[in-house]
């Protein structure tokens, strides 16, 4: 039984995801599927599991089109996710067997579950104590579990959403023998993932995403790393106009596992791929999660316990999700600019604290953040810590989700931040925006700087050479 | 301001409800009845402002009850049972009052733990500690202490005392809640938790804070309960924290935080109040409950009915 999708469109808001993208697996193959951030790869395997529907084109399992995440799996189409989500709580016999457990009139036979659940994750290669709640598991024996899940539902067709973003090393390697295995009893393997190694040595066909499109599909055996990254990357681009050079004065030096020094006036890049620690560091940086790194501000250490101390100690942080983190929805916009700032036991006047900046951004100022559209929500976040005047900015993902051009109102603004002295950390997932803004890039990989890029070196596929 | 909009639904609710009531029975614009009425409506306000307090930063306190209980039993025992100062007595049953409020705070702020399940095992344990102070036995002041007594009895300018006890406590609150630093931080963590953190607020001080202060205002309701009364008895303040969240919620505080005000507070414990009156002069006492929890129901389920027309 082989999976084929033909002709697939699918938009999500304006934007397109997938255009006219065809793609096949036959039983017994592993098919690589490759491609920067946001390339669609993930949206096309929801599309394969039932879980989106495409706007345009086909999906075909055996002679069947799924319809549901249910239908898929009844097809013998079985996603295992990125991000694992399954119910922590409950042992891992009932994961394996969840919403398929053998059951007498809704009593669960519990001794048919525990023997099927031993079976399936005896395919897998692992015993696993089978009343242990999975979330004493680690993330690779809790993959397992989710792989005997797939089988014990007999899936023909395994469909694996960046399988080693949370592995160690041998956690890899023992995952690829497990797959090679089930290749060899006749299942239909798709591996998506960022890392080019890997897919360069498990897989027997790979196909490139870019933007949405395929662009290309090519045997393995006869693929290098180089003809890889350079279709991902595509035309190279030029970047705009060069920022404002820094100033001499360095405002931050961080040591650590990573290290790096930020002077006045400089916009740094954090380039890589989600998950490669970028969001960890910032938030490290801003004392919101515990971190190793030692941290001087202006030439002074500074410890930085929680975001409080890392307010005082003259840094700012624009979260990843502006509306879940950034903003206080039953608070009106000028309210929320004026938070920070608050000093005094009463209550400071916020429309004068407000106001200068709200109309410089062209703000509205009883609204309520809900309210607005999303570039006029990350102007309030800036907004809300331009009133502090910090010496350190950190971005994270500062125009995810925006159009072009409350993108580019985002940009001038941190340009101008730059050029009134403050030093900028941009992390992004978009390559474009590393170019167009940055001095200089970090790659990071794992965790780790996997490689350091100057402003003329600024490329999709330098990027991808470091952090891939 | 579009806020007020729900406070004067309420009020127009509490005028209804009133004047209904004053028709089917005219006894309830007795003077008798009148002053119990405010005198009840202001001490079930003074606790519900804390109450209030506490779940518009998100949290909920449902240990009210047992400590108005524990505060006019420790002033009642302290007082006639080890001849302390009735003075004496009522200051040391305050601290102890603002004493547990600040170790539920820091339970909850410190270890995280959800305020749901802490206040919970408080309000079983500060119930249980009163009744093992006085044997289960209910204690009197046996007409002694007039002056204090005139605090829960008494009337000045015409109001019962009470009265000027909640006024005060409003007035404190409303300026706290609306000024000052403490209510807008209040708000802001009880809207979004998160974006309040990242902010740089001090979110484990402020949620402390509201439930020392939660404390502190049951402390003081205990203590003019039991010059009112003027005993104190183990089952006192029975389900009165449910109370007060029901004059919250009936006031437009949302339980999920960041949405309410002080004046819907007060309202809210006014119809709630005005309802269980009303029930009585109708001489149904039976279906007191039942038409207090069916005031309840209809009114969430009114709001989110116009909340939704709204959006």
């Amino acid at each position: 039984m082989s999976l084929a999708l033909h002709g697939i469109e699918k938009s999500f808001g304006g934007t397109r995801a997938l255009r006219g993208v065809d793609f096949t697996v036959e039983p017994g193959e592993v098919v690589g599927l490759v491609g920067g951030n946001g390339a669609g790869k993930s949206t096309l395997m929801k599309i394969a599991a039932g879980v989106h529907r495409p706007d345009a084109g086909t999906v075909r399992v055996g002679g069947a089109t799924p319809r549901s995440p249910k239908e898929a799996i009844r097809l013998g189409v079985s996603l295992v996710r990125q991000e694992l989500i399954q119910p922590l709580a409950l042992d891992v016999a009932a994961n394996v067997l969840l919403g398929h457990e053998p059951h007498r009139f809704g009593v669960i036979d519990r001794k048919k579950l525990e023997a099927r659940a031993e079976a399936a994750l005896e395919r897998v290669g692992v015993r696993l104590p089978l009343r242990t709640p999975l979330g004493r598991l680690s993330p690779a024996q809790r993959q397992r579990v989710e792989i005997a899940r797939a089988l014990s539902l007999e899936a023909r067709i395994l469909l694996l959403d960046e399988p080693t973003a949370t592995l160690t090393g041998t956690d890899a390697e023992q995952l690829f023998a497990l797959l090679e295995e089930l290749r060899g009893q006749g299942l239909g393997i798709v591996y998506v993932s960022h890392r080019l190694d890997e897919v360069l040595r498990i897989t027997r066909r790979v196909v490139c995403l870019r933007d949405g499109q395929k662009v290309g599909e090519l045997d393995t055996p006869a693929t290098t790393r180089e003809t890889l990254v350079s279709l991902l990357a595509g035309a190279t681009r030029v970047p705009t106009t060069a920022p404002a050079p820094p100033r001499s004065e360095v405002l931050l030096s961080v040591r650590g596992p990573i290290s790096f020094d930020l002077r006045a006036g400089e916009i740094l890049g954090l380039a890589g791929l989600v998950g490669a620690g970028r969001t960890r560091l910032l938030r490290g940086l801003f004392g919101a999660r515990p971190s190793a790194m030692s941290v001087s501000v202006r030439g002074r250490p500074v410890v930085l316990r929680s975001p409080r101390d890392a307010v005082r100690a003259g840094l700012a942080l624009v979260p990843e999700e502006r509306g879940s983190q950034g903003l206080i929805p039953d608070l009106s916009v000028e309210r929320n600019i004026a938070l920070p700032r608050l000093r005094r036991f009463l209550l400071e006047d916020e429309r004068a604290i407000a106001g200068p900046l709200r109309e410089r951004f062209a703000l509205p100022a009883a609204l309520r953040p809900g309210a607005l559209s999303g570039g006029n929500q990350q102007k309030v976040v800036l907004a809300k810590w331009m009133v502090i005047e910090p010496a350190v900015l950190l971005l994270d993902e500062p125009t995810r989700g925006l159009d072009v051009r409350a993108k580019s109102d985002v940009h001038q603004v941190v340009r101008g931040l730059a050029e009134a002295g403050k030093a900028i950390i941009v992390s992004s997932s978009e390559s474009d925006e590393i170019a167009a803004l940055c001095h200089r890039a970090l790659v990071l990989r794992r965790g780790q700087v996997g490689g350091e890029l100057a402003r003329d070196e600024l490329t999709d596929s330098n990027i991808l050479r470091l952090g891939a | 301001m579009v806020r007020a909009k729900k406070e004067l639904t309420m009020l127009g609710v509490l005028v209804v409800l009133a004047v209904t009531t004053a028709l089917l029975n005219p006894s309830f614009l007795g003077a008798d009845n009148l002053g119990n009425n405010v005198r009840h409506v202001s001490l079930i306000s003074l606790f519900a402002l804390g109450e209030a307090v506490v779940i518009l930063c998100g949290g909920i306190d449902l240990s009210i009850g047992s400590v108005i209980c524990l505060s006019s039993m420790v002033t009642s025992y302290l007082a006639v049972v080890q001849g302390l100062g009735i003075g004496t007595a009522a200051v040391l049953a305050l601290a102890l009052s603002v004493a547990i409020g600040f170790a539920q705070g820091a339970v909850i702020a410190w270890l995280g733990v959800q305020p749901f399940v802490v206040t919970l095992g408080s309000m079983l344990l500060l119930r249980g500690a009163a009744e093992v102070l006085t044997g289960g036995a209910e204690i009197g002041f046996q007409g002694r202490f007039p002056g204090f007594r005139f605090l829960g009895e008494g009337s000045g300018l015409g109001l019962p005392m009470p009265f000027w006890f909640a006024l005060a406590a409003m007035a404190i609150v409303a300026f706290l809640m609306h000024r000052t630093l403490f209510g807008r931080y209040v708000y802001a963590i009880g809207s979004n938790p998160e974006a309040a953190r990242l902010s740089g607020l001090p979110v484990r001080g402020i949620r402390l804070s509201t439930f020392v202060l939660s404390g502190f205002l049951s402390g003081v309701a205990g203590l003019l309960y039991v010059a009112y009364l003027p005993a104190a008895t183990p089952a006192l303040g029975s389900a009165y924290e449910l109370h007060a969240v029901a004059a919250a919620v009936l006031g437009g505080c949302s339980l999920q935080g960041g949405r309410g005000t002080v004046v819907g507070v007060v309202i809210g414990a006014g119809v709630l109040n005005v309802t269980f009156n009303a029930v009585n002069l109708i001489g149904h006492s039976l279906w007191q409950n039942v038409v207090a929890g069916g005031v309840i129901l209809v009114a969430v389920i009114v709001d989110r009915l116009f909340e939704r027309r709204g959006q």
